[in-house]
């Protein structure tokens, strides 16, 4: 059986966002170092082999945050240290095992079926040298180890279902994301009478209890052949936690919804078909997630805005 | 010269645009220029048909009044751009077509009007053959990367090795998947087809609307393979040399907030919306305005030809 492995998250970060970062450290945080929270969202419809990539904008910020079309929400928690020594000095570990530790909870208390969009979370630990435009950064995508196998090869959804089956589920899809003010990351499909029926999550117990076959669905934002994406992980143990003693396999679709050319196509879909181990589900699992860096070791990144960003240098260049 | 001439006449444009009355009655047909709910109907269209490209509100301080607040703007994001221009030499005579001919600039080409169709297959394979020496594309960038950091005179960067982790931090997974571990895997399985993921440039891109040329603008925002902001240099990498500081400007956007950002200087833009109206009325067919993005982002791709964004359709002229 081949273990199952997921293509990790990467950070994506517009300048906007340093701009927006340097006006609140200034204007509002101050000094303060206590931990703020921030937003940012990721897309299912990339180009093939692109990184999957969370991404932050300057209305991360934003109180009444409002995710793009199409995108689906990640909640982050930003440690703004005071100087470089605090940025380098602070307790890793602790800052990612913190957010593990909601997560864990957000599961065990069954609140994350209700909101699994609390299953995807980062940290984004940073120091901003405001005065040179430097602005180092490290991003954890915190997920809580729980390995699994799969019990055949990943197909794709057109090997699975026909045109037909796809163009309704596509429909169905769209119906249900119809009803939210933002889309859904995390849902079920489960045949009902000839239908692909698209279903909330907290839905579920409902649907077994009637005997249905269930699918658990997440929006993928990887798009490689083989692989599912970083947020499959929280959510299988979700699904362990809470399923996993009435079921020894599960199927999980990673939803990817690609446009080109003015034509839709899902059926790149991927379809896993996963074995759920026995979770030890009294003691919070081990967790990973730290970004490594360009040189794949674990460590922050920098990026120099000073060409962009400070007035001086922006005159020069303007003449 | 032209960049500069470009930057005093961004600034004069800032006064002038509130001098600027908003377009009501259309003039699309004639002049090729469009209002502002002309716009909103060809980004309503833009979107229905290539999802990819979503209407922002950008800052509420910044929002105009003649455009609806929660479409004052478009965006896609996260588009892959391969190749740098002078990489991709596949120019040929055969294939342009002048758009814009009598215009002192030199005027618009298309460069690959006449190109056949294969192009689509021979990008996909251009892209596969990266995969494999993306390995030494990578180390590259790397060290060009570590040049730009001697090159500042700014104050010395912190040398980042030192903040690397041991291995106390966390435990090795082996449920995470290493960027090696595809490539491998694609070369071994015959037919395996996962070709890794490629790092690459990629751009965010923004339509506003110029209410002072009365036509559509478009912006660019770069990330380099690491995902870093591009700075201006690199970026005109990507456009095409002959529109390079002549039709790329930096400017600030009026619906962000943020350092300057590039954008293809739309001074010319209605006079080529023009000719392409005529281009097809010649040949009995009738636009829409409708249509107007889809169009406007044909043409704009002269300029950059390798970042990959979606317009869908192809239509014909």
């Amino acid at each position: 059986m081949e273990k199952l492995q997921y293509a990790p998250f990467s950070c994506g970060l517009d300048a906007g966002f340093w701009q927006k970062l340097s006006e609140k450290k200034l204007n509002e945080y101050a000094l303060d170092e206590t931990p703020k929270v921030i937003r940012g969202f990721y897309f299912n419809g990339d180009l093939a082999n692109l990184s999957p990539r969370i991404v932050l904008d300057y209305t991360g910020f934003d109180r009444q945050f409002k995710i793009p079309p199409r995108c689906f929400l990640s909640i982050g928690t930003l440690y703004l240290k005071n100087t470089l020594d605090n940025f380098k000095e602070c307790d890793k570990k602790l800052i990612i095992d913190q957010v593990a530790e909601q997560i864990w909870q957000d599961i065990k208390d069954l609140k994350a079926v209700e909101d699994p969009s609390l299953l995807s979370r980062f940290v984004l630990l940073s120091f901003a040298d405001l005065k040179k435009y430097h602005y180092y950064y490290w991003f954890a995508f915190p997920a809580l180890i729980y390995d699994v196998f799969l019990l055949s090869k990943p197909t794709s959804l057109k090997d699975s279902l026909s045109t037909e089956q796809i163009e309704n589920l596509v429909k169905n899809y769209d119906q249900f994301q119809a009803q939210f003010t933002s889309f859904h990351g995390y849902f079920v499909i489960s045949s009902l009478e000839d239908d692909l029926a698209v279903i909330e999550l907290q839905h579920t117990d409902t649907l077994l209890a009637a005997g249905k076959k269930v699918t658990f669905v997440f929006c993928d934002p990887c798009t490689l052949e083989n692989h599912p994406g970083w947020p499959l992980r929280n959510f299988l143990v979700l699904i362990a936690k809470k399923w996993g003693n009435k079921m020894e396999s599960v199927n999980v679709l990673c939803f990817r919804d690609r446009s080109r050319d003015g034509v839709r196509d899902i059926s790149h879909s991927l379809l896993l078909n996963i074995k759920l181990e026995k979770l030890d589900d009294q003691v919070c699992p081990k967790c990973v997630g730290w970004e490594k860096n360009e040189r794949q070791k674990l460590g922050p990144r920098m990026v120099n805005l000073s060409s962009t960003m400070d007035p001086t240098r922006l005159c020069e260049s303007a003449v | 010269m032209q960049n500069m001439i470009n930057a005093v006449k961004g600034t004069a444009r800032g006064v002038a645009e509130y001098l600027t009355p908003v377009l009501t009655e259309s003039k699309f047909k004639e002049t090729g220029v469009i209002t502002p709910e002309e716009f909103v109907v060809a980004g309503d269209h833009i979107v229905h048909h290539c999802p990819t490209w979503q209407w922002a509100t950008g800052e509420d301080i910044k929002i105009r009044p003649y455009l609806p607040p929660d479409k004052q703007f478009l965006i896609t994001r996260n588009v892959p751009c391969y190749k740098r221009v002078k990489q991709m030499d596949t120019h040929q005579q055969e294939q342009e077509k002048v758009i814009e001919e009598e215009d002192d600039d030199g005027g618009w080409v298309d460069t690959h009007h006449f190109a056949p169709d294969s192009n689509v297959v021979n990008t996909a394979e251009l892209v596969a053959e990266m995969t494999l020496d993306s390995k030494t594309s990578q180390t590259k960038a790397a060290l060009d990367e570590d040049d730009d950091d001697d090159d500042e005179d700014d104050g010395e960067a912190e040398d980042m090795e030192a903040f690397e982790q041991g291995g106390m931090l966390e435990e090795e997974d082996d449920a995470t998947l290493k960027p090696e571990a595809v490539v491998s895997e694609s070369d071994g399985a015959a037919g395996g087809g996962d070709s890794g993921i490629i790092q690459t440039r990629t751009y965010d891109l923004n339509i506003t609307y110029d209410k002072y040329y009365q036509t559509p603008r478009l912006w660019l925002f770069g990330y380099d393979e690491n995902r870093k902001p591009l700075t201006v240099d690199e970026l005109y990498d990507d456009f095409s040399q002959d529109h390079a500081k002549k039709t790329v400007t930096m400017e600030a956007h009026p619906h962000l907030p943020g350092p300057p950002l590039a954008s293809v200087h739309p001074c010319k833009h209605a006079d080529v919306m023009k000719k392409i109206i005529q281009t097809v009325a010649e040949g009995g067919g009738e636009l829409g305005v409708h249509m107007y993005l889809m169009i406007f982002l044909k043409f704009v791709q002269a300029v950059i030809p390798t970042i990959e964004y979606d317009y869908t359709r192809h239509f014909t002229m």
